[in-house]
């Protein structure tokens, strides 16, 4: 039976040897429970008697002690106070050679943080906190009977942002801390089987059912044949396949922007004066060529570094439009029809002018009354974190490619699911519907908006799935699908919640909304009689 | 202490690097096999190449973070991805049968070119039907007048009088025809195509030999023929291949003149060579 162990760590006050006492006792029937303790805390270890503690011999490291205590008293659980200072990546390392792994497990990582220190201390220390929050299991927050709402929302925002899965916990609420206990407290008897073996078998299942199935078509060919489903496969890959290629491109310039050009270039430019912070933020994306996934963390940055936000607004709706990608991406899904392009940039363009202006208006000039006060903009991935220190041309290269794919699987899975949902429509929706769409523009312009608010395409490759919808409904009508796109969707949605407050997502979702149906409603139609 | 040489494998940056190389493998597979022809316009090709080559650079570029420590790994992305794969080697990729598309009803181009001109005696009642094809026409239209030069062949049809359209030329034909049916009248036309008939709205005896037409998946597919009136055509199988001779005349549908083809001669044909005709190459 391997040892398993508990490691506890946060910074100095976050209320590490307070968890640790509760831990403990809730462990306590089962003996055989040693606390190794690295940090001496503010509070005092109250432990019962049958809870060894221990801590570390001079110049031994934290895996070197719990080797020790092993090999000494074969504990069942081993209870680790670590030091929030020291990072936490080299000591599950270590604890996962194979030397020790026959001995002991890491059963749970533990992450305190006090509520009203944290964000401050984030900002001292962003790659500690990072690296430790993003390696724990479950985070807790103390201290929030002491804070305002705010407050604690800024916390949470900042544990969230570098760690999603993670369980959260609030130590004050007692009703939380009981289920933490419950949750996590008590060591387990047996190994439970982790829940991605849940997920292996179904996998596995999948193989053995198509394996049953191609056994199947070589003895009867004919008798499998399911037209819709084929018809819908084609379909549905050709969508797919056809995207692929741009959202690589897409993906590839926008690791190579996050990587290798700094955004003062753009900041300096939009904060000057207020026209020619409009120009540059309407024609800053042919020149910076960001998906719309990467615009609103930019956005929120140069919000942050002073830049007007009507300024900051246009640029966040007309750079996925005007990127050099999306215009050739137009430009090959309607060929030999470039007036296709040219009606979307402009309209696109009038839409974000027109949106950002309304927000010279009504808006505070305190930027936390906007952004949620936590910076977000800076992707705080392994391949950006290493690429700084990289200097020579091969480093940067392989940290450019490793950004690319990351980003690739981050934004693959909505393509995929995208172009899904896009081939059922096609083949499963009844024709009426589609018909009675194509005849009342208005309706059309309201169905396009919405479908390209839920399909969370990257803009650099759905024209491919607007080129399906213009088949039966009117190209002037699918432009709407075609602008509003880039600029809202789901996935974008989820981005601004967690860049902005509420509020202001809510008065730019409605702005959005209503000026781009006004002008869809009328530009397109000017480009097509 | 040592850290062994032996570290233990971050599962998330392996599923990673198999789920690129597949992809990369699964398109180099289907360009070379000739699949990749029954999904997409032969001039994405190259972008096909250029994808697997990315596919396979972004794997090699992860290969280090194999002996990343991890904590957590959720499968169900991976799951995702794998199901294109799955799916595009699993299940064959038969022709994209339009009876089984929703937009089969809108997909058909060949007649009603004639929505958008606007002729000075008759006023514009353009059905709701027509007007999104006619739209949807008029991106045909243009391509038609930027690619195509007819030019020559058209004078020598006019003295020869037989129009043959194959696979390489019936984008073309369709769209002159339609844009001059009067002009063609009396000559003769002869294609392959494949028995296209229900839910268009055609009279007892008349059917399109239609072809389906890409422009640039087969997301977007269309048919294109000419009608041709056949007195035996409600007999005719729907989907059957079928060799269509006959001489050309006019007829109304929907409203517009089109070009029909009448004393027909219908002949059950082989497939034809080619699955897709395409506008543009």
């Amino acid at each position: 039976m391997k040892t398993q162990i508990d490691i506890v760590t946060g910074l100095l006050g976050s209320g590490k040897t307070h968890l640790i006492n509760r831990l403990a006792a809730f462990g306590a029937a089962v003996s055989g429970t040693v606390v190794l303790q690295c940090e001496q805390g503010l509070t005092d270890l109250q432990i019962s008697e049958s809870v060894i503690h221990t801590g570390r011999k001079r110049d031994e490291t934290t895996c070197q002690a719990v080797k020790r205590i092993i090999r000494d008293s074969s504990p069942k659980r081993i209870l680790i106070e670590h030091s929030g200072m020291e990072p936490i990546t080299s000591l599950i390392e270590q604890l996962q050679t194979k030397e020790l792994r026959g001995c002991c497990k890491i059963r749970r990582i533990f992450f305190l943080a006090s509520c009203k220190t944290l964000p401050d201390e984030y900002k001292c220390f962003p790659e500690l906190f990072n690296e430790q929050i993003k390696q724990s299991d479950v985070v807790v927050l103390t201290g929030t009977d002491s804070c305002n709402r705010q407050e604690i929302h800024t916390a949470r925002a900042v544990l969230s942002t570098c760690n999603t899965q993670a369980e959260f916990y609030d130590a004050q609420s007692e009703k939380d801390f009981r289920n933490l206990l419950l949750q996590h407290g008590k060591p387990v008897e047996k190994q439970k089987r982790s829940d991605s073996s849940f997920w292996i078998l179904l996998f596995g299942g999948l193989i053995f059912c198509y394996l049953i199935f191609e056994a199947l078509r070589s003895f009867s060919p004919s008798a499998i044949q399911i037209p819709d489903l084929q018809t819908f496969n084609t379909v549905f890959l050709s969508i797919l396949f056809e995207a692929f290629p741009f959202i690589l491109v897409g993906v590839f310039v926008s690791s190579l922007i996050q990587i290798l050009i700094p955004a003062r270039v753009i900041e300096r430019a939009l904060t000057r004066n207020i026209f020619l912070g409009f120009t540059v933020a309407l024609f800053g994306g042919l020149v910076f060529p960001v998906c719309d996934c990467a615009t609103v963390p930019v956005a929120a940055r140069l919000m942050r570094k002073g830049a007007p936000t009507a300024v900051a607004v246009t640029f966040l709706l007309a750079a996925p439009l005007v990127n050099p990608i999306v215009i050739i991406s137009t430009l090959y899904a309607f060929p030999g029809y470039p007036v296709v392009a040219l009606c979307r940039i402009a309209t696109g363009l009038l839409v974000a002018l027109l949106a950002g202006i309304s927000f010279l208006w009504g808006i505070s000039k305190d930027p936390s009354r906007i952004l949620s006060g936590f910076d977000a903009a800076d992707c705080d991935c392994e391949a950006c974190s290493g690429a700084e220190s990289a200097k020579s041309f091969w480093p940067k290269t392989a940290a450019v490619l490793r950004h690319t794919a990351n980003e690739f699987f981050e934004v693959g899975i909505f393509l995929i699911i995208g172009a899904m949902i896009s081939a059922i429509l096609q083949v499963y929706l009844p024709k009426p519907v589609w018909t009675n769409l194509g005849g009342n523009p208005l309706i059309a312009v309201l169905a396009m908006m919405g479908a390209a608010f839920i399909l969370s395409i990257c803009s650099t490759s759905d024209a491919f799935i607007a080129r399906t919808f213009a088949n039966s409904i009117p190209i002037a009508s699918v432009m709407a699908f075609m602008v509003l796109g880039p600029m809202l969707d789901f996935k974008n949605l989820m981005l601004l919640s967690g860049n902005f407050k509420k509020r202001f997502v809510a008065r730019l979702v409605a702005t959005i909304c209503v000026i781009s149906f006004l002008v869809l409603i009328i530009m397109p139609h000017l480009f097509f009689r | 202490m040592k850290t062994p040489a032996f570290c233990r494998i971050n599962l998330s940056v392996l599923f990673e690097i198999v789920i690129l190389l597949s992809y990369a493998g699964l398109f180099i597979w289907m360009l070379l096999s000739g699949r990749i022809q029954s999904f997409l316009h032969p001039r994405m090709f190259p972008l096909m190449f250029f994808a697997a080559a990315a596919f396979a650079l972004m794997a090699f570029s992860l290969l280090n973070g194999l002996k990343k420590t991890q904590r957590r790994f959720a499968l169900l992305p991976f799951v995702i991805f794998a199901v294109p794969i799955f799916m595009a080697c699993a299940l064959p990729a038969g022709a994209v049968s339009s009876s089984s598309l929703s937009f089969s009803g809108n997909k058909l181009i060949g007649l009603s070119s004639r929505a958008q001109k606007k002729t000075a005696s008759q006023p514009e009642t353009v059905s709701t039907v027509s007007s999104s094809s006619a739209v949807s026409l008029k991106l045909n239209q243009a391509l038609v007048t930027i690619t195509s030069p007819l030019g020559s062949k058209v004078q020598q049809i006019l003295t020869d009088n037989t129009i043959e359209m194959d696979g390489s030329n019936i984008v073309l034909w369709v769209n002159e025809l339609n844009g001059n049916p009067q002009k063609y009248v009396g000559k003769k036309i002869r294609y392959t195509g494949y028995v296209f008939k229900s839910g268009q709205g055609f009279s007892g005896d008349e059917f399109l030999p239609g072809r389906d037409m890409m422009w640039c998946c087969a997301a977007d597919i269309q048919v294109i023929g000419v009608l041709c009136r056949y007195p035996k055509a409600p007999s005719l199988k729907e989907n059957a291949w079928v060799q269509v001779s006959g001489t050309l005349g006019t007829t109304t549908y929907q409203g517009q003149t089109v070009p029909v083809i009448l004393n027909s001669t219908v002949v059950p044909s082989a497939k034809a060579k080619e699955q897709y005709v395409y506008p543009t190459y």
